[in-house]
């Protein structure tokens, strides 16, 4: 069995980039194993399959990448219409089916509100995990006595905790801002009622 | 979506309200289950739909009290709409 290894990073907003390569893909017979932040692995089966990517609003799965009941829903919400979930990671769940089906997303606006959904989640997410990480770590050093000790005793312990806390938080003001800036601009356009879509 | 709220006044799961929306609009209008799900859960969030029944994989949803005011807030609104169009428009009844 051949596999191959393909070093690629698919973002929030190139859902549809990243559902166009695995059908290319598919067309001469590599078939999606796994991906995750850095690449994506196929492997080579020769089965013709469609790929539908799909975004998962779900904090729980966001933060913990495991299919809970919430993500559970969607899937079989999914399987309804005759997609199986085939992989997920993050805030991507790819469906697959052996026959072309419908596009998951049929409107643009409603997509947009989902897209924006998503990054609202993330931006928490980009804060909450290195404060907690901060935290954590600020408190196992304080309660560590032989640490606390070196904290009394030597001034450059506490630099450098404070040095590392400042770091963290700036990363993620980095991240906060980055990901705020790379936001599809029609997310915010469409922030209306549900009804006036249609 | 106003068909989806038009729709769910009877209970219906996901793939049924699909083709109804499809089969009322002449498949004018086609709803995948990404937009269907997002639409849905969106109502719910609002209490203008609300889950009734689980049967195997289907569930099915069916309009509040809410949601049917909603509805006919927006059915009054659209019928304004067509009078004012129909009155400075005199060509569209010929």
């Amino acid at each position: 069995m051949k596999y191959q290894m393909n070093f690629m990073n698919f973002k929030i907003n190139d859902r549809s980039e990243f559902e166009t390569y695995l059908n290319e893909k598919s067309k001469s017979g590599w078939n999606l194993v796994f991906f995750n932040e850095l690449f994506v692995v196929l492997k080579k089966d020769n089965i013709r399959k469609h790929y539908y990517v799909d975004l998962n609003s779900n904090m729980k799965y966001l933060a913990f990448r495991k299919i809970d009941n919430d993500t559970q829903k969607i899937v079989d919400f999914y399987k309804e219409y005759g997609y199986d979930l085939c992989t997920a990671y993050q805030y991507f769940i790819i469906y697959s089916s052996n026959e072309k089906l419908e596009n998951l997303h049929t409107d643009d606006e409603v997509e947009s509100l989902l897209i924006e959904k998503v990054n609202l989640q993330k931006k928490w997410m980009r804060i909450i995990i290195p404060l907690a990480l901060s935290i954590i770590s600020i408190l196992s050093f304080i309660g560590n006595y032989r640490i606390r000790l070196l904290l009394y005793s030597n001034n450059w312990a506490i630099l450098l905790i404070i040095l590392f806390f400042i770091i963290t938080i700036c990363f993620s003001l980095f991240e906060y801002y980055n990901g705020r800036y790379k936001k599809i601009s029609f997310a915010k356009k469409y922030k209306k009622h549900p009804l006036s879509f249609n | 979506m106003f068909y989806v709220l038009l729709i769910l006044q009877d209970e219906k799961c996901g793939i049924e309200i699909t083709e109804l929306v499809s089969t009322l609009t002449h498949q004018r209008i086609s709803l995948g289950p990404g937009t269907l799900y997002t639409i849905l859960s969106q109502f719910e969030e609002e209490n203008l739909i609300q889950e009734t029944k689980v049967d195997g994989r289907k569930r099915y949803y069916k309009i509040t009290s809410t949601g049917y005011m909603m509805l006919t807030n927006e059915y009054q609104r659209l019928q304004k709409m067509i009078y004012d169009a129909n009155t400075l428009l005199p060509s569209t009844h010929n």
